[in-house]
């Protein structure tokens, strides 16, 4: 990926904080977006994330720490320093778009150039490109007014683009759009700054969208970066309970430690079953008989009928079908594990599926993660 | 939808079988049509009168040969067109900085200055004049003998019976206030991120005043100008104060005078009258096609934040407080020190202090009457006023009446003429009609004139809270099995009660401190404070007219604080 060839920072936050009165809306937030990348801050409403990158261009002014842009500071509250938004030169689209009703397409879109003395002629050929660009030639005369949220959502992207900035901010630009549109458009932005090569800090709170567009995702919890990394990393080895259950879902059950082999850990389950965990253990002690909690991700359970399988294998259990939802390409299922537990997991399609049907699970070693009994996020399921 | 469902949906559009309740409303109907229409057409009657105090009356054109014969009509028309563009320009320019500052910058305290000009708004004109001229009279005034002693100036640095006179006067009471009022809201509704983007753009933060939030908020603030222009042209009682020693005059003190001539004009005052309206009609006409057609919409997900000052924060905060101080605080200062005061101005004389004049207030006899003469003049419209209104709004907004597209344009009419305009109708009307004979003369003639001088305004309030009520909320009721007056009194009365007392107190505000509308109106034992007051302040008597403008003062400020409180609590006039 991009970040291979280019690795500099282009712009940096340290320990930066944001206080509304007695409220940390941001809390000691440190990331780096590097240049050519696509960095997405992720979180709940109210994490802070908007904030974040209000924060980045001078919207909104920092209560402690530094921003530096393009490697000068541009907010240091301890150094006095503070460069105003219109003079950072990036681009920024806003979640409710913001074109100007009074102007045209084209006006709109030539507005940053009036303040960098472009001339004319050249202001206009470089608008006709941009508009192109972001597929919306011959829009150019249409008013504000006169467009749809898809099209508005273009010219917005053109606005932040036409004056070449190096950093693109982006606060949940699609969230006004309909499901269908906005994964075209998800598509379509990669796809684009794959081409031009711009650094993006992208802000939304739908997981799935950060997951298809991002180079590195910043997950961010009550003010707080929780984790950083590519978004395959994040999914797969969550490093704490917010990250596990924000991104995707995750099935948890209690359990208890019963013993250690090397790197695995042996734990009981509800009904006295013994599971051997691979994955990373997140608790804090192995001590034998510490409570603790299995988790593992809905699709890398192996759901098969219970008929099919005489051999009970390692790491595996009986369940039965209480719920059966075919979503069209899929199947899910809700299945009562002993001990009353209920868990939603996915049906593999080579079988038929009733309400009712005996199945036997099986949880590979390496994808069990283990927590404390503790770590249950408010999103948990 | 299922029939069933339809049928509910449309219960409210049920016409009832022709009934007592049809009939009701055109009664209704037919009352406020002769209370809007008969003056307007007393007034025409009258202009056609020749000789009317003589023995020998008789019909004709004379009046309207006679004023379109003298220069004086021009005169007037042009002086007040220049007074009311050169203050509309003004106070235009300030309103909408002040508006914005409030409603979308980190201005401190901007909650409290907003407050402040809504009592700004609510501050009586006549009391206000007053202060100013005790502040920049030429020979008393405080300010030219300040001047006078301190820097041995001895030329009068401030005129106050001048041009520039009457237009600071005029923004130091409610035009500038009732800019912010009205545009504030309107500031609060626009998305932040149109401002942010400019910023993210390049653009410096006063630029995006300039390019952005101006042209967006463009067809509110034509509709305020228009607003604005209408009620300058019909502004009375300062020009009336401050202009009449130096000649200038307006349509309206034109008219006042046309009365108060010996032998009374009045056929040329009413013939006065209906060239106003002419003039104005057209405006009126305009400013109404113009805000139906000019409805910006505003998007129901934005963000409100608002623009950081850095370090004009302060100076601009110091600067609209300042401004407040003139425009509330320094004019009851002033009132104040007056109302004590043997003799205004005179600090020399031995004992320039003295509690005479409130003594002789409450002794004297004119001024308690006064006194209670407005309070009953104030409450009486106030309950009438809120009960008629609210009546007229719910059979426009909430029936198929069939009259009621015409009743809701007689509601219009009355914010038309001009407040002396009316008055004079209403005179020629009770006056002039053997019916309404004995009715003149007393209080409710006063009480009439208010009420109907504040149709508009007042009806078209509770309209907007009535149309805000969704249907569902009644047609819920109706689904429960509740009648519709059970629906009216046990849901809609409730949820409009807010908007329907604070009109009851702006009309009570009003009917204490009216003065156009009622000049001509109030005789000797029905005279409120606002009209004792202009006797006195048109006779030079400024100390007792002091004390009557501190009554006012007080009255109309608490009713305005009252009204907000009460407002704001209902989530009247806030976007949030």
């Amino acid at each position: 990926m991009s970040q291979n060839e280019a690795q500099d920072a282009i712009l940096t936050f340290e320990n930066v904080s944001r206080m509304y009165g007695p409220v940390r809306a941001v809390d000691g937030v440190s990331f780096e977006l590097k240049r050519g990348e696509i960095l997405t801050l992720l979180g709940p409403s109210g994490c802070g994330k908007t904030t974040t990158l209000r924060m980045s261009i001078g919207l909104e002014r920092l209560s402690g720490g530094r921003v530096s842009y393009e490697g000068k500071l541009v907010d240091s509250p301890a150094d006095r320093i503070f460069v105003e938004p219109e003079k950072r030169g990036m681009g920024m689209v806003f979640q409710s778009y913001a074109i100007w009703p009074h102007m045209s397409v084209m006006e709109n879109v030539a507005y940053p150039l009036r303040y960098r003395r472009v001339p004319k002629a050249e202001a206009n050929k470089r608008v006709l490109e941009t508009l192109e660009l972001v597929g919306l030639k011959g829009y150019e005369n249409r008013r504000g007014t006169q467009l749809s949220g898809g099209q508005m959502q273009r010219v917005a992207v053109a606005r932040g683009l036409i004056a070449n900035p190096s950093v693109l901010l982006m606060d949940e630009p699609f969230s006004n759009l309909d499901a269908r549109l906005r994964e075209n458009m998800r598509a379509e932005l990669k796809r684009l700054q794959r081409r031009i090569g711009i650094s993006i800090l992208f802000v939304t709170h739908d997981q799935s969208e950060a997951l298809a567009l991002s180079d590195r995702i910043a997950v961010m919890k009550d003010g707080r970066v929780e984790q950083i990394g590519p978004p395959a990393e994040l999914y797969a080895e969550p490093g704490t309970p917010a990250v596990r259950d924000f991104l995707g879902r995750s099935i948890l059950m209690p359990a208890r430690i019963v013993g250690s082999t090397g790197s695995n850990v042996d734990v009981s389950v509800a009904d006295g079953q013994v599971f051997s965990v691979a994955g990373p253990i997140r608790t804090t002690s192995r001590a034998i008989d510490e409570k603790c909690l299995v988790s593992v991700r809905p699709e890398s359970i192996i759901v098969e009928p219970a008929e099919t399988t005489n051999v009970a294998g390692a790491n595996s259990l009986n369940a039965t079908i209480r719920t059966l939802l075919f979503m069209g390409e899929t199947s899910e299922a809700d299945i009562e594990l002993p001990g009353g537990h209920m868990a939603l997991v996915r049906l593999s399609p080579s079988y038929e599926w009733r309400e009712g049907q005996a199945v036997r699970l099986t949880l590979p070693a390496n994808k069990l993660q283990l927590w404390d009994r503790s770590a249950t996020d408010a999103h948990g399921e | 939808m299922s029939d069933a469902v339809l049928q509910r949906a449309s219960w409210s559009m049920i016409k009832p079988p022709v009934s007592v309740q049809s009939l009701f409303y055109t009664i209704v109907l037919a009352i406020i049509a002769f209370l809007v229409i008969y003056p307007a057409f007393m007034l025409v009657m009258t202009s056609f009168q020749v000789n009317a105090f003589t023995l020998n009356p008789s019909t004709g054109l004379d009046n309207w040969r006679d004023i379109f014969s003298r220069p004086r009509l021009l005169n007037a028309i042009y002086n007040t067109m220049s007074l009311a563009v050169v203050r509309q320009l003004l106070s235009l320019i300030l309103g909408v900085l002040l508006a914005w500052l409030i409603a979308r910058t980190n201005l401190p305290y901007a909650g409290s200055l907003e407050v402040g000009f809504w009592i700004a708004l609510f501050m009586p004109a006549l009391p206000v004049t007053l202060a100013w001229v005790l502040l920049a009279d030429e020979s008393i005034g405080l300010l030219n003998v300040g001047a006078r002693h301190l820097f041995g100036i001895d030329y009068d640095l401030f005129k106050i019976y001048s041009f520039w006179g009457i237009v600071w006067v005029h923004l130091m009471t409610s035009t500038i206030a009732i800019k912010v009022f009205l545009l504030v809201p309107a500031f609060r509704g626009m998305d932040a991120a149109l401002e942010e983007a400019a910023r993210t753009c390049g653009a410096p933060i006063f630029k995006t005043l300039l390019h952005i939030v101006v042209p967006i908020m463009a067809p509110t603030i034509i509709v305020v100008i228009m607003l604005g222009l209408i009620r300058s042209m019909q502004a009375f009682e300062i020009e009336l104060i401050l202009g009449g020693p130096v000649r200038i005059e307006v349509y309206s003190t034109a008219i006042y005078k046309a009365i108060n001539a010996t032998p009374p004009g009045h056929g040329i005052a009413a013939a006065l009258s209906v060239t106003f309206l002419a003039v104005i009609a057209p405006l009126v006409a305009l400013q109404q096609w113009y805000g139906a057609s000019a409805h910006s919409s505003i998007s129901g997900k934005f963000s409100n934040r608002s623009m950081d000052l850095g370090r004009w924060r302060w100076p601009l905060f110091a600067f609209i407080a300042t401004m407040l101080f003139f425009m509330t605080v320094l004019p009851f200062i002033l009132l104040l020190m007056s109302s004590f005061m043997k003799k205004f101005g005179m600090f020399d004389l031995p004992e320039p202090w003295t509690t005479r004049n409130w003594v002789e207030a409450m002794t004297r006899g004119d001024i308690p009457r006064a006194f209670w003469n407005s309070m009953r003049l104030a409450l009486s419209a106030a309950i009438i006023g809120m009960t008629v209104y609210s009546l007229l709004a719910y059979i426009v907004v909430k029936t198929k009446f069939w009259g009621r597209r015409f009743l809701d344009f007689l509601t219009w009419l009355p914010a038309i003429i001009p407040g002396l305009v009316l008055g004079l109708g209403f005179l020629q009307m009770f006056a002039g009609t053997p019916v309404f004979r004995p009715i003149y003369g007393t209080i409710a003639v006063l009480v009439i004139a208010v009420v109907v001088g504040s149709l508009a305004l007042g009806t078209q309030i509770i309209k907007t809270s009535l149309m805000r009520l969704g249907a569902e909320l009644e047609e819920a009721s109706a689904a429960a099995g509740a009648s519709r007056l059970y629906t009216f009194r046990r849901i809609v009365l409730p949820l409009i009660a807010p908007s329907v007392a604070v009109i009851g107190l702006e009309i009570f505000a009003t009917g204490v401190s009216v003065v156009g509308l009622v000049a001509l109106l109030g005789t000797g034992a029905t005279q409120p404070l606002s009209i004792v007051q202009l006797i006195y302040l048109d006779s030079g008597l400024f100390e007792p007219a002091s004390v009557i403008g501190i009554l006012i003062m007080v009255i109309t400020v608490v009713a305005a604080l009252l009204a907000r409180h009460i407002g704001l609590r209902a989530g009247l006039g806030r976007a949030e």
